[in-house]
């Protein structure tokens, strides 16, 4: 029983890491309909900005939390920059795709060039140090960024449902050109998309920094495993929050059952046959209705 | 000399793939991103088939070939029914899924460390273990293959595949079997691609997981995108000259050593950003099919059946 709730505590907080990065991509995809390839590289362009900032004002506390307001600005400014600039000039689905895949490929390379193959790391003693609360051990980092996803998750949800601005978004996502119709300005609520999915995105880059170490291959790790939830998630930022933890509980519980060396290929797999499955059965109830649209609005109305 | 010939194999091999990645990126417009794990997966039949049976290794090229195939049209079923974006994103996962197999599989695949001393194939008492001999094997070979993938872009299953890619509800209207069409586009370029891994692996004498990765599948998709989507002799020259210019980037003098794989990627990302930018179908364009029809003159005539899916462009066109 405690094993369990170890186990399930440990894969809540792998899944939240990923999380918050999911959150972030599932905003720009959803709001923008881009797949923007270049997204891990930019949060792990954050995590290193942070590093070099934090290393320059010498290492405390206060040079990090300063280090990460650099970061959350660079990354932003480079987002929105992207977006403007490049991905708008384009028009369609594949040449952002691959404009945004150039763009990761040439800005993780350049970061490899400038800080070296190397992990870089900035430890704190009062943040890896383990916390024991009843039988549980864990340590503070994890409780920070428990405490953390759950803010941005609940916070992101009250945004989406509770104010004007954020039923804007929602309504961007859901249909664009009816919301530029009624006059929402959907490029702008595009844009704070790109700026809020930066922060986001360079959040996980920074709690990697103070975790595990950041390095620049990292990028692309992070980028499929968002990309993947996000899909999985399917327009509905809920459903990516639930998505991302419940990937990470599955990913200990299969390392709690089996070698934990098949735990990546068990957990790519599983994403895959999901997806499949998925598909195959929305075909199904499709063909089962009268007419396929009219009953996925219904759901679609009803879920609401 | 030795430099050279593996650099203009390596160059063959990759033409293969990129050939047959064309044909299902370009010419049927199926996105897929697996081509580096296909190719591991050949690569990795042949050689198991070659070292524990003692199968000749050309011989286990071809099942290797025959069983990304099979693969290849098993992910066809798999992703029948997703959409636009969902299909890009299985095909990462199913890069990734094949390749964890590849690192994790240790009694048979040797995890990390690969597998050394593939033996190179012996056809009908000629031995072709050299360097020069293998050249001429796999030259010739990718010889034929690229005649063969030259042949089908103009033949009547090609324009089949385009009509797939441009108009999918309108080709089925006229009776053909969109499904039947992938999952045959789909085994195609699965096989081509074993195929060219199995002789990854003659070349190299070795295979291990570095070769496959993700990287690898999007240095293909550059090449494609650079070529020329949907036109094979564009990707024959994007395959040439960006081999050419990624091998001259090792020759600049002074360059520390550990600059030089970071520099390449910098290379082909900058290329893929440049030729989107620039020139977005790709050095040498795909002609419109219509061309070699009698509206030869047709001023707006559009690449492939493009007209099919948007008809008011014909109208406004003129």
């Amino acid at each position: 029983m405690q094993l369990l709730i170890e186990l399930l505590l440990a894969g809540s907080v792998g899944g939240v890491k990923v999380g918050i990065a999911a959150l972030g991509f599932a905003l720009i995809f959803f709001a923008s309909r881009e797949l923007h390839f270049a997204f891990g590289a930019i949060s792990v362009l954050g995590g290193y900005v942070c590093y070099w900032v934090a290393v320059a004002l010498g290492s405390g506390g206060f040079g990090v939390v300063v280090g990460a307001l650099v970061a959350f600005t660079v990354t932003a400014l480079f987002g929105i920059a992207l977006h403007k600039y490049l991905y708008r000039s384009l028009k369609s689905v594949t040449p952002v795709l691959m404009a945004s895949i150039g763009v990761g490929i040439v800005l993780e390379n350049a970061m490899q060039i400038i800080a070296g193959p190397d992990i870089n790391i900035l430890a704190f003693r009062s943040l890896t140090q383990v916390v024991e609360i009843g039988f549980l051990r864990i340590r503070a980092l994890d409780i920070y960024v428990l405490l953390l996803f759950a803010v941005v998750a609940i916070a992101l949800d009250l945004f989406m449902n509770r104010t004007r601005l954020g039923q804007g978004l929602g309504a961007t996502i859901a249909d664009p050109e009816m919301a530029e119709l009624v006059g929402i300005r959907t490029e702008r609520m595009r844009v704070g998309a790109y700026c809020a999915g930066a922060v986001l995105g360079t959040t996980t880059g920074i709690i990697q920094l103070l975790d595990t170490g950041v390095r620049s291959s990292n990028g692309f790790l992070i980028l499929l495993y968002a990309l993947i939830i996000t899909i999985m998630g399917r327009g509905n930022l809920r459903s990516v929050a639930i998505w991302s933890v419940a990937f990470g509980i599955a990913r200990s519980l299969w390392s709690w059952q089996f070698a934990t060396d098949y735990t990546e290929l068990a957990v790519f797999a599983m994403m895959l046959l999901y997806l499949m499955i998925r598909d195959y059965l929305d075909r199904y109830q499709k063909g089962r209705g009268s007419t396929g649209e009219a009953t996925h609005e219904a759901a679609a109305a009803a879920s609401q | 000399m030795y430099f050279l010939m593996t650099t203009i194999m390596l160059m063959e091999i990759y033409l293969i793939v990129s050939l047959s990645l064309n044909f299902l990126l370009g010419v049927a417009g199926r996105f897929s991103a697996y081509e580096a794990a296909i190719m591991g997966v050949g690569a990795y039949t042949a050689t198991l088939l070659a070292k524990n049976l003692g199968v000749d290794l050309l011989l286990g090229c071809l099942i290797g070939a025959a069983f990304c195939a099979v693969i290849g049209i098993l992910f066809q079923i798999m992703t029948r029914y997703m959409d636009f974006f969902t299909f890009k994103i299985s095909s990462f996962a199913m890069q990734m899924t094949l390749w964890q197999t590849f690192m994790t599989w240790r009694p048979v695949t040797k995890g990390s460390n690969g597998i050394y001393g593939v033996p190179r194939p012996d056809v009908l008492g000629i031995s072709f273990d050299s360097m020069a001999a293998f050249f001429w094997l796999v030259t010739a070979l990718s010889a034929v293959v690229v005649a063969m993938f030259l042949y089908l872009e103009r033949s009547q299953f090609a324009i089949a595949l385009r009509g797939l890619r441009d108009g999918e509800d309108a080709l089925e209207s006229l009776g053909k079997n969109t499904f039947a069409l992938k999952l045959k586009v789909f085994a195609l370029s699965g096989a081509a691609t074993g195929f060219a891994g199995g002789l990854l692996a003659g070349l190299l004498r070795s295979v291990s997981p570095y070769s496959f990765y993700v990287y690898v599948s999007v240095i293909f998709i550059i090449f494609v995108i650079a070529g020329g989507r949907g036109n094979l002799r564009g990707t024959l020259i994007g395959v040439v000259v960006l081999t050419i210019l990624q091998e001259s980037i090792k020759m600049i003098p002074g360059l520390p050593t550990t600059w030089i794989g970071p520099l390449q990627q910098i290379f082909y990302g900058l290329v893929l950003i440049g030729v989107i930018i620039l020139r977005p179908e790709g050095l040498v364009p795909e002609k419109p099919i219509i061309s070699r029809l009698k509206l030869r003159n047709l001023g707006q005539a559009l690449p492939g059946f493009s007209f099919l899916s948007q008809p008011s462009m014909r109208k406004t066109g003129t």
